[in-house]
């Protein structure tokens, strides 16, 4: 039985599992391969190891394939973060559903190009408009440190609230320093009615 | 000068302080920084002008500001406070 459960794969979600097409983007759902190979920019970038809060500088490519994941399309999502035009992948993006309903966020833009216009955003509206709908979703919520005030702006800018900063949480293994994290929670409805408000806002 | 003319005149002061960092750190025309500058619906308020409006206060404050502080830049009137708080 016990050998049973730990075979059992759950299956993708017919729904939550599908691509997702924002005005620029494509953000499309990976399987284990697909995400080992659009995180692997990350394993060696330690600003991004950083900042996602892992606990190694770098990673070798056997380590990588642990240390990110496997996919499911059921409770763990890597989505690839596409242009429309130009094609390649500029990022990703990472979402875990736990069992009580709470989505953890993620996400890295690797293409330094794309900086500073409005990727996060744009994609982040997009992957929580397609989420929250889901009767399995009940609150995202994103955690980062204290100085990565690029993700605070982020986080702001989507109306996220600020409900908990934690002192000396996380022992960087780049400095040796302990920094401070803070966190941020939106809940579905919430966010489902802040769209709405939105939508109906720009039509008038 | 009464007591209350200093405290208006030093109110001003910090306002015109706000004015011209906002203005610098988001790249438009002071004339046109009010109160009702904010992140959530100024345009201009992108990730990148957050940073140079974070670092602007830490260099004008002369220290690096504290979580809580980073997490409460978000509008005019958060910017004003701040530099008011530090002046005081």
């Amino acid at each position: 039985m016990v050998l049973v459960k730990l075979l059992r794969k759950e299956p993708p979600d017919p729904y939550l599992s599908q691509p997702i097409r924002t005005e620029r983007f494509v953000v499309a759902n990976c399987n284990l391969k697909d995400a080992i190979k659009v995180t692997a920019p990350w394993r060696t970038d330690p600003e991004v190891l950083e900042n996602l809060m892992y606990s190694q500088t770098s990673y070798t490519a056997f380590e990588w394939v642990r240390s990110v994941g496997r996919p499911n399309g059921n409770t763990r999502f890597i989505h690839a973060i596409m242009p429309k035009e130009g094609g390649g992948t500029i990022g990703a993006h990472r979402l875990i559903i736990n069992r009580s309903g709470t989505v953890s966020l993620a996400i890295v833009i690797h293409a330094r190009s794309w900086w500073g216009r409005g990727v996060f955003e744009e994609v982040r509206r997009g992957i929580m408009d397609h989420f929250a709908p889901s009767e399995r979703v009940i609150r995202f919520e994103g955690h980062v440190l204290a100085r990565n005030v690029s993700s605070i702006y982020n986080y702001q800018k989507l109306g996220f609230r600020l409900v908990g900063y934690e002192k000396k949480t996380w022992l960087s293994p780049h400095s040796g320093t302990h920094m401070d994290t803070v966190q941020f929670e939106m809940m579905a409805d919430d966010w489902i009615a802040q769209s709405q408000a939105l939508g109906d806002a720009d039509e008038q | 000068m009464t007591g209350l003319h200093k405290a208006r005149l030093s109110e001003t002061q910090m306002s015109n302080s706000a004015v011209t960092l906002l203005a610098e750190a988001l790249g438009v025309d002071p004339k046109v920084v009010d109160e009702n500058v904010s992140l959530r619906q100024t345009s201009a308020w992108d990730s990148l002008a957050h940073f140079r409006i974070v670092l602007a206060l830490e260099e004008r404050l002369g220290r690096k500001l504290t979580p809580i502080e980073v997490v409460s830049v978000r509008d005019f009137q958060s910017v004003s406070n701040l530099i008011q708080a530090c002046e005081i």
